[in-house]
């Protein structure tokens, strides 16, 4: 079997890490701001369950979502009954793996930005004539801004470097192709090492580039204040 | 026009209920208390961002709380304009962006103007919040809260922790605020300085413990032991600008001469003209005749205005070209036959006043 072209291979991993990243955003940004805020019966427990796919292999975070989102599984099940959508083994389900596996990066970095901004900004805003909402957006989430494209590189340069839960739920060859992790995986297994080793570089100049955007945004940011 | 609010409510705030009634009329009310009263908490509460376990709050004819009517109104809805102590600024927007924050969509450019140009704010429009010094802030954030339109201004402790020629600076900014006739807007200010409630006041309400304990004329409520306790608590200074006059540098003072013409030594400091002077009420003895062959070196002849009871003590006003706060014994009142209108001698050591 012919490898996958390397573009081929960089486009479908970027696929993969921009779509969970876009994914876990406004989730993540609604989870932060709820922990970060508020108290509610169950929180510690919506706490341990975030930070869970950190604690544990990756392959078993994997396994368990391949249970339940595989054709036999109780989500999966359903979702092929009802819709006829196939999760396991697609390009969906690699970004379903990146997706529970950089959500806790993200999260953690952007309630522990929530946590910094003083409330008394958002109960100012408020006497000022904003609304929650209003103020949430012009006053919580600029303000939140640096935890929230930190946590966002983070969590898009780990959807890119993602293995273990992918290989489980998607396969090596999610959507046919190869992300630059199973591509590598798979170029060592065969003995191409020279193949596995230009996957490895792209991975890093890729991750390299991801944090370098990042930080520049957060220098905007930093400058953009003042206007 | 508003013309009054009226606050009626009872918050659980351990160790204390803050359980409050007053009306706040036109023109400026003080809330003066000592620290830990309640005060800021019952700002807070007007603003809407406490929740009050009973009572009324009512701002013209407006009620923003009842809880036996089942009204809170959420604190965008209540158009109340707050100052909190440290002057909080955004501090991802710029100082305009910061004034125009609570604005209505209609506001005139020439009201904008008006604002800036009162509050002496022009200059930094362009600024970051961060370049601001202590006192930029608070004429930012003030002007931010009138621009909000506001019904009723809560300012908490607008002139805390602000150095003395500052707080003189900002005096007339706050005065032209809420008794100039053009904003006259009914406002509520925290304080626990006397000469600050004194300058400010229409009306003050005491507040000690989460209870109003009196309310009325400044010059009255002023008097009230408690009130006197409170300031005494942090410390009662008396407060004036000076002009420098002389140098003695040999001796490590100067002559100077205040607003008011008093004229006394102080310690020397290089550099200014016009300082800030701090003569700490307890600092100051009291004679009936002239002293002689004394080492101190201030001696200033003065008339008692008013005799107040204090804690552990009396409290004299004496007019003295400025007016100053002397604490002496109730024994030295009695024994010195110390009344109003009584002429006195009051002598402290240059090095015991304080110069900013």
């Amino acid at each position: 079997m012919n490898s996958p072209s390397l573009s081929s291979v960089v486009l479908l991993t970027l696929s993969i890490a921009l779509a969970a990243t876009i994914v876990i955003l406004p989730l993540g940004i609604a989870l932060a701001y709820l922990l970060a805020r508020w108290r509610f019966p169950g929180k510690r427990i919506v706490e341990a369950l975030i930070t869970l796919p950190l604690a544990i292999p990756p392959v078993a975070v994997g396994f368990v979502l391949l249970r339940l989102l595989g054709r036999r599984g109780p989500i999966g099940a359903f979702l092929d009954r009802a819709f006829g959508i196939q999760i396991a083994f697609t390009w969906t389900a690699a970004v379903v793996a990146a997706v529970v596996m950089a959500f806790p990066l993200f999260v953690i970095s952007a309630r522990q930005a929530f946590e910094a901004t003083d409330p008394r900004l958002e109960a100012l805003a408020r006497t000022l004539g904003r609304g929650r909402a209003r103020t949430f957006f012009t006053v919580t989430l600029p303000l939140g801004s640096r935890g929230i494209v930190y946590g966002a590189t983070l969590s898009f340069a780990r959807a890119l470097g993602e293995f273990g839960a992918t290989s489980m739920l998607a396969g090596f060859s999610p959507a046919g192709g190869e992300t630059l992790a199973t591509g590598i995986f798979s170029a060592v297994n065969i003995g191409d090492d020279g193949r596995a080793l230009a996957l490895a570089a792209v991975s890093a100049a890729l991750s390299l580039a991801a944090i370098l955007l990042g930080q520049a945004m957060l220098a905007r940011d930093r400058q953009g204040a003042c206007r | 026009m508003i013309e009054r609010a009226a606050v009626r409510f009872d918050l659980p705030l351990p160790p204390f209920v803050l359980s409050v009634d007053f009306g706040i009329g036109r023109g400026t009310t003080v809330l003066f208390g000592p620290s830990g009263a309640g005060k800021t908490t019952l700002l807070e509460t007007i603003a809407g961002i406490r929740r009050p376990a009973s009572g009324e709050i009512s701002i013209g004819d407006v009620v923003v709380f009842s809880s036996s009517r089942e009204i809170d109104l959420p604190p965008e809805r209540r158009r109340i304009g707050w100052l909190p102590q440290d002057a909080l600024l955004f501090p991802h927007l710029g100082v305009e962006r910061n004034l125009r924050f609570g604005a209505p969509p209609r506001l005139s450019a020439d009201r904008f103007r008006r604002v800036v140009d009162v509050l002496e704010i022009g200059p930094l429009l362009g600024r970051h919040t961060t370049a601001l010094s202590g006192g930029e802030r608070r004429r930012v954030a003030l002007g931010r809260a009138i621009l909000s339109e506001p019904r009723l201004l809560l300012l908490d402790e607008p002139l805390a922790g602000v150095d003395v020629a500052l707080r003189q600076r900002l005096l007339p900014y706050l005065r032209r605020i809420t008794q100039d006739p053009e904003w006259a807007t009914p406002t509520l200010l925290v304080t626990h300085d006397l000469a600050e409630a004194r300058s400010l006041a229409s009306v003050v309400v005491l507040l000690d413990g989460g209870t109003v304990i009196g309310q009325g004329p400044p010059e009255s409520t002023l008097m009230l032991p408690a009130a006197l306790a409170a300031a005494e608590e942090m410390g009662l200074d008396n407060v004036f600008e000076a002009r420098v006059v002389e140098r003695l540098a040999a001796d490590g003072v100067m002559r100077v001469r205040s607003v008011g013409g008093l004229e006394i030594v102080v310690p020397n400091t290089e550099g200014r003209d016009v300082v800030s002077v701090r003569i700490g009420a307890s600092d100051v003895l009291v004679a009936t005749r002239r002293p002689e062959g004394l080492s101190a070196q201030n001696v200033v002849a003065g008339r008692i205005a008013e005799i107040a009871a204090a804690p552990r003590g009396r409290l004299l006003r004496v007019a003295a070209g400025e007016e100053m706060w002397v604490k002496v014994t109730a024994r030295a009142v009695s024994d010195l036959d110390l009344e109003p209108g009584r002429e006195i001698f009051l002598i402290w050591k240059a090095q015991s006043s304080r110069v900013s």
